[in-house]
């Protein structure tokens, strides 16, 4: 879905760079996955809270464990890319509710906790690999 | 935090939508009885850009297109129908400027609804606003 223009420069510019910057770097990026899935499970809980079913008939308002299960994180390419959603076919398979509670249907509006997760998480990640950089030059001394 | 401008987009939008897609209801909430087909506008999300100054802000916001598939109908039907009138809100909305400022697309998509049979399209933008 969403994505940080640049990824893919800064992932080659990182891969070149010396070990321990990567290894700074690889902590920020499974922090913020793992931040943005447990925002996503929070923005979940409060689901009825956060977009209210105006109509007064009767929607989704709360998710299965299986839901939540196959919503994972993933950290791949020697850590330098954070994955989080439903990360396989099998996933997306299994629970199709899920995108009917993040896009909406005809009877109920959109609660689209994943962007919105993404979007908050977005700021805080730069400024959290700003700060992995910094501290693995004063490593390096 | 540009909070203010979040009712004006949300006035801007509805503006252009409601131009692209002649004909066709638009509301900003799931109706009760919902007609065979409309357009609803909703996602509205605001974040900061940078978070350093809060100055800043990304306004997110999503366009669905719903169609049922009901018989009898000389017009067209299902996810093509919704990826046609997606196709001229899309034009419309990448030619104007929101509270100043042109959206940028994010993504798109088109599948069947919850019960099978209705078309669902939707895509997201955001404006990033001063």
């Amino acid at each position: 879905m969403a994505r940080i223009i640049g990824t893919t420069q800064l992932q080659a510019a990182l891969k070149a760079s010396p070990a321990v910057v990567r290894e700074e770097a690889t902590k920020e990026v499974r922090a913020s996955a793992n931040a943005m899935r447990a925002r996503v499970m929070d923005l979940l809980a409060s689901a009825a809270s956060y977009a209210p079913l105006w109509h007064g008939q009767p929607g989704m308002l709360n998710l299965t464990g299986k839901a939540r299960r196959n919503y994972r994180v993933s950290v791949v390419k020697d850590g330098m890319e954070g994955k989080v959603g439903l990360l396989t076919p099998a996933a997306e398979k299994a629970t199709p509710e899920l995108r009917w509670f993040f896009f909406g249907t005809v009877h109920q509006p959109s609660r689209n906790a994943h962007s919105d997760a993404f979007e908050t998480e977005r700021g805080p990640f730069m400024i959290k690999q700003e700060a992995a950089l910094e501290r693995a030059l004063a490593r390096l001394g | 935090m540009t909070v203010a401008k979040a009712l004006g987009l949300q006035v801007d939008v509805k503006t252009v939508v409601t131009g692209a897609a002649s004909g066709i209801a638009v509301y900003d909430h799931a109706p009760a009885n919902p007609p065979n087909e409309y357009i609803r506008l909703d996602g509205f999300n605001i974040a900061d850009v940078p978070m350093k100054r809060g100055q800043v802000a990304r306004h997110a916001f999503e366009v669905h297109h719903f169609v049922a598939n009901v018989s009898g109908q000389n017009s067209t039907r299902g996810q093509s129908r919704s990826k046609t009138v997606l196709a001229a809100i899309h034009a419309a909305l990448m030619a104007s400027e929101l509270q100043g400022t042109a959206p940028q697309f994010e993504y798109l998509t088109v599948d069947t609804d919850v019960d099978g049979t209705t078309a669902h399209g939707l895509t997201r933008y955001n404006v990033v606003l001063v």
